[in-house]
């Protein structure tokens, strides 16, 4: 127990400080309008990133085949979030999808 | 731009409730996101040979989805605390671009709030509230509700994956492990605001997918993040002459 708790510890201080800092660094400040331009582009690169390398590959390799359930989940969650913008509608859609898909294709 | 700040920060020095209500019930559409992998968490510390109380000691303290499944694996691989804290610093570099762009909308908050604010930064509960705070549907209070309501959730089923998790159907288990895929994907279509944003979106989409394929898997976010918001900015002062 006291071991693990080491490591806990450990990756609190590599945590919570990065979270921290520009929080406080940037708040306190007015920024130079290019930074704040620039700053808002950076969600649709963030989302980007954290959905289509789990949509498209399997493993490190590609996985783009109709056999890939979470592909045909992604394609219903993409038309029903332009459709309803709404994001718990899409977010059911896409569940709804990817378990019937696990069942036909699994 | 300017004015448009000024706003957001009197709207979020007036009253409480209002965002706090608007926070917890948007955050609502999180939770089908989040509750599946803290269940995950909490099966997966338990077959690394974690206790309960280090499971939940682990939520409580670093609160971080990703990098406390590959904490636990790389403790249960024998590695040591320097590397799994380097690795976890890496791994949670991105939360620094995302409070970086929370903290434009948050001029003037005290900083024993910001602090707490910054410990449950999530990328859900940044996904959900930049999105809103860009319309200036946010503020502070906001970000609280959803940020409080997703640490109780990610902690509360952490310890009820650990004691139960393996009680659920796989194929339930698995389904469900498209709810966080599902959620980002539906922020990225509500994020796309004019053809600039769409450029962005596509350009990171296939940057990231590249960098796994030639297996650059750490940092990938962050490096992804800067990239996509620089073509953002570039391809604006190329389209504004």
């Amino acid at each position: 127990m006291e071991g693990k708790i080491a490591f806990i510890l450990a990756m609190m201080l590599a945590t919570y400080p990065v979270r921290l800092a520009p929080m406080l660094a940037i708040s306190a400040r007015n920024l130079p309008e290019p930074v704040v331009r620039w700053l808002r582009y950076v969600p649709p690169a963030v989302f980007s990133a954290l959905v289509f390398p789990g949509l498209l590959l399997r493993d490190g390799n590609p996985a783009v085949s109709p056999s890939n359930p979470f592909l045909w989940a992604g394609l219903a969650t993409f038309v029903a979030a332009m459709a309803t913008r709404n994001l718990s509608k899409s977010v059911c859609v896409g569940i709804v999808v990817a378990l019937a898909g696990q069942r036909v294709l699994g | 731009m300017e004015t448009q700040q000024t706003t957001t920060g009197v709207l979020s020095c007036g009253r409480i409730a209002p965002g706090l209500i608007r926070g917890a019930r948007d955050t609502g559409s999180l939770l089908l996101g989040v509750i599946p992998v803290g269940i995950a968490f909490g099966i997966a510390a338990r077959q690394y040979g974690l206790s309960a109380p280090e499971a939940c000691l682990m939520s409580l303290l670093v609160f971080a989805g990703a990098s406390q499944f590959i904490g636990i694996a790389m403790i249960a691989a024998g590695a040591g605390v320097l590397e799994v804290a380097i690795t976890t610093f890496f791994v949670n570099l991105r939360h620094a671009i995302m409070t970086a762009s929370l903290a434009i909308y948050l001029r003037g908050c005290p900083k024993g709030l910001l602090s707490l604010l910054a410990f449950q930064t999530t990328d859900e509960t940044f996904g959900l509230s930049i999105t809103r705070f860009a319309s200036g549907e946010a503020d502070r209070w906001y970000l609280l509700a959803a940020n409080v309501i997703i640490y109780a959730t990610w902690n509360a089923t952490t310890l009820a994956g650990y004691m139960a998790g393996e009680l659920l159907p796989e194929l339930v288990s698995n389904a469900m492990a498209f709810a966080l895929p599902a959620v980002f994907l539906s922020l990225l279509v509500m994020a796309c605001r004019d053809r600039i944003t769409v450029v962005v979106a596509i350009f990171s989409s296939a940057l990231s997918v590249a960098l796994y394929l030639g297996h650059v898997s750490m940092g990938n976010v962050i490096l992804v993040a800067i990239a996509g918001a620089t073509l953002g900015m570039v391809v604006e002062q190329w389209k504004g002459r």
